[in-house]
């Protein structure tokens, strides 16, 4: 096979941050070649810089031996490369011989012929080998069929390159393996396909060959033969990090929340139990129904079937409202939108989940109780600056996911019998303030409460869990004590290596 | 702004009642306005169900129309217009006034008071797409410019006196027994439902509204279409306004400024029904036929005048209400 495109020396540093260094990547036609590593470990980097939306600050890049200069997508598009990102760029109402042709419309100055519009998006059709319905609207389509539309539109300009970003990630068993028979097609008309993917499973189904990036930098490359599951997996890791182990608990007492065959759109038949006094850990990749499972259990989303039961009573939990009332709290991921009230101050948002236990007669808050409080949550805490009238916008990240703790701290002193939920705590946080968060959640625990906790840092969850459930592709897996596990296990598990 | 759920995949083959039902949904509610009245002035006369009378609502409906109609191409863009009420009373102004006072020929008049609509939207649409300010903000704020000029302009008199006769035929002439300010709306309307529907800029106005983001990875400037849209707008307000002195033979200083939320009751109530969940002309003019409905039918059958515009509150609440439950219209 030919060499389609050849990246060397290709080098990104963003303030602070090595993105890339020095990596050398080579694309043949006809081939499905996978892009593996963590998060940050320079994938979509590399792949901005492939399709112009990010110029590399060093290296070449030739596509069939001929150096390109690529500053803008547009660029790239002219020269046979294309994405396909993996959100869905459609326009909802339009057909789907409209979405296709979007932009090359055919006919004379104003007026677009339609007929021909379809004839040509039908001619694409048939040279790509897709069966779909050209006069649906693709508001009507599930996820796999836009999907596919969307393909096909990046194909209508014939390109050479391909970049999929994590195209399964919204799609059924059947559909994929139709996306799979799609691709196996465009190999044969000499396509170039640079498959991004966190599924293990697929990769080693689909591709020819892998390229695997750490830190900015390959790890390794090369035929598919060469790999297995094992070495794909400590490539993308490397030799695990920071050990902090924090001591577990050995008090544990009864089961305070189980699921029986839990399950929605995102999940499917889960089946939990938590005790009080453990901290148990969910470990599965971004998009396994992580986030979906614990926004369910506080009833911010509804699970279409099963059972929740607390403290072995079958309980509907209606809202978020209703979670708290039955002692279910969640400390939310991306805590800025969804935890935090950014142009209010520390106080204000301490308190602000439990205003009712300061609130006297006819309402009117009692300042005094309110200062107590957010007071005492500040020193356990350890807030800095310790000032209750510091607007929190103007904290770091690390105080901020503590003020989101604070305000469900705050509202209770006694925390026996209460079931907390951490989605990522400590997702950009410094080293210092995770130590801090690391001992207030086994501080929860040894004071008899619930915890269930969600991360993609293995290490954190290896670290601050005495159980385990691994998740992947919204269903449990496994399930076990921390020890029964390595970090390597873990990851492969989530991954369907 | 009116998002469009993806989420659902429905896929109806052959006939289905319960999509027949929410598509025509609206229509069927005008059907029944109709009948309503129909039945209910029976009563009373009778005098609802009269080719008189249903010829004189559609005159009364003609300039919204209009209105209406190029505020569902801002919106199809993805834009509000809160300006366009405000717009068409001091197009109506400086049409008479140029007329009257200035004693222009009318032609000249109409093209300066249709340049002043196009340039609101000409201003708005570089503030919106340069300057990157919402455009539910910058019309509110125009429509505000708009009185000010009106009022520096006509010190908040009205404006009337005599006017040349080709222009009060627009308003007030028939043909046979067709008024031809209904002929002029409807001609407007057609016009705008092709461009909308068939031609490369409609699309790409459409497109735009649809998904930004998508349009622009299509190589289409997305912000070209959301002027083109905006001063569209502008000019159907700036149209609104000179018909409407011409029917009335003279000028209010807030004579049009109604015309803001009803056309954008007729917009959204549009957005319920045919193309569902998409601003269409001919949604709109659904829901312009509603509200028209509802206005001369409450008069006739003697309705106090302020349960007319409490009824059209309702019609409209309603009907966006029951596209949001199904999912259709989403905001926010």
């Amino acid at each position: 096979m030919e060499t389609l495109l050849e990246l060397q020396g290709i080098s990104k540093i963003y303030p602070g941050v090595t993105a890339l260094n020095n990596v050398d990547f080579t694309l043949r036609s006809g081939e499905v070649h996978a892009l593996l590593g963590v998060n940050g470990a320079g994938k979509s980097t590399l792949v901005k810089i492939i399709c112009g939306a990010q110029p590399p600050d060093s290296g070449t890049i030739k596509l069939q031996h001929n150096l390109l200069q690529i500053n803008n997508t547009a660029d790239a598009m002219r020269n046979g490369i294309v994405v396909v990102y993996q959100e869905r760029t459609l326009i909802p109402h339009f057909t789907i011989a409209e979405n296709i042709m979007l932009g090359l419309e055919p006919g004379r100055g104003q007026l677009i012929n339609r007929r021909k519009l379809n004839e040509r998006a039908d001619q694409l059709l048939k040279r790509l080998g897709v069966e779909l319905d050209l006069n649906k609207e693709v508001i009507q389509l599930g996820a796999g069929q836009q999907q596919l539309v969307d393909i096909v539109r990046a194909l209508r300009t014939e390109p050479k390159v391909m970049v999929l970003d994590e195209p399964t990630a919204a799609l059924s068993q059947a559909e994929t393996k139709h996306l799979f028979d799609l691709l196996r097609q465009f190999k044969k008309q000499g396509i170039g396909i640079i498959f991004v993917s966190h599924r293990l499973d697929e990769v080693f189904e689909i591709s020819d060959s892998m390229t695997i990036l750490r830190d900015g930098h390959v790890v390794s490359s090369g035929p598919i033969s060469e790999y297995t599951p094992a070495r794909v997996t400590q490539d993308i890791v490397g030799r695990s990090v920071a050990k902090l182990e924090t001591t577990p608990t050995l008090n544990i007492g009864a089961v305070l929340l189980e699921t029986q065959n839990l399950s929605s759109a995102e999940f499917q038949g889960v089946n939990l139990k938590i005790n009080s006094g453990e901290v148990v850990g969910l470990a599965g990749m971004v998009g396994a129904g992580r986030t979906e499972l614990l926004e369910t259990l506080v009833g911010f989303r509804r699970a279409t079937s099963g059972k929740i039961l607390l403290e072995g009573k079958p309980t509907q939990i209606t809202s978020p409202e209703n979670a708290i009332r039955h002692g279910i709290v969640l400390v939310p991921d991306k805590r800025i939108e969804k935890g935090l009230l950014n142009r209010m101050n520390v106080l204000e948002n301490l308190t602000v989940a439990s205003l009712k236990r300061y609130s006297g007669r006819l309402g009117w808050l009692q300042q005094k109780k309110m200062q107590e409080a957010a007071t005492k949550a500040m020193d356990r805490l350890r807030i800095m600056p310790p000032s209750l009238n510091t607007p929190v916008q103007s904290l770091s990240g690390g105080n901020k996911q503590k003020v989101v703790f604070g305000k469900w701290l705050a509202s209770s002193d006694d925390v026996r019998g209460l079931i907390f939920m951490f989605d990522e705590p400590t997702e950009g946080v410094d080293v210092g303030a995770r130590a801090d968060m690391w001992v207030i959640i086994r501080n929860l625990a040894a004071q008899g409460a619930a915890v269930l906790i969600t991360s993609s840092d293995l290490d954190e969850l290896m670290a601050i869990s005495d159980r385990l459930y691994v998740m992947r592709r919204g269903q449990i897996i496994n399930e076990g004590l921390k020890q029964e596990f390595t970090h390597d296990s873990i990851l492969q598990q989530m991954m369907g290596g | 702004m009116a998002q469009i759920s993806n989420s659902k995949s429905n896929e109806p083959r052959g006939f289905d009642v319960g999509n027949f039902v929410n598509r025509f949904g609206t229509v069927l509610a005008l059907i029944v306005i109709f009948v309503l009245f129909s039945v209910l002035s029976s009563f009373q006369g009778g005098r609802f169900l009269t080719s008189q009378n249903l010829i004189n609502i559609l005159r009364q409906v003609a300039t919204l129309a209009i209105v209406a109609s190029g505020l569902t191409i801002a919106v199809a863009a993805g834009e509000f217009d809160l300006s366009v009420g405000q717009v068409a009373s001091l197009t109506g102004i400086l049409m008479a006034g140029l007329i009257v006072r200035q004693e222009l020929p009318w032609g000249v008049a109409a093209i300066g008071a249709l340049g002043t609509g196009m340039l609101a939207g000409l201003i708005t649409g570089m503030l919106v797409t340069r300057f990157k300010i919402p455009s539910l903000i910058t019309t509110l704020g125009m429509g505000l410019i708009a009185v000010g000029v009106n009022y520096a302009y006509a010190r908040g008199d009205s404006i009337y006196g005599r006017m040349p006769e080709e222009y009060t035929f627009i308003g007030t002439g028939t043909i046979g027994p067709i008024p031809f300010v209904v002929i002029v709306s409807a001609a407007v309307v057609a016009v705008l439902y092709v461009f909308l529907n068939y031609t490369r800029t409609g699309r790409y106005i459409l497109a735009t509204g649809g998904n930004p983001t998508a349009t622009r990875l299509s190589g289409i400037n997305i912000n070209k279409y959301r002027l083109i849209a905006l001063m569209i707008s502008g000019f159907c307000a700036a149209m609104g306004g000179s018909i409407l002195v011409s029917y009335l033979g003279s000028a209010q200083p807030s004579g049009a400024d109604n015309y803001a939320m009803d056309s954008l009751a007729a917009v959204f109530i549009g957005m319920t029904t045919i193309r569902r969940g998409q601003a269409n002309i001919l949604g709109t003019i659904v829901g312009v036929l509603i509200l028209g409905i509802i206005n001369n039918g409450l008069n006739l059958v003697g309705a106090p005048f302020f349960l007319q515009t409490i009824v059209k509150g309702s019609v409209l609440i309603l009907a966006v209400s029951l596209a949001v439950r199904r999912e259709e219209i989403r905001f926010f």
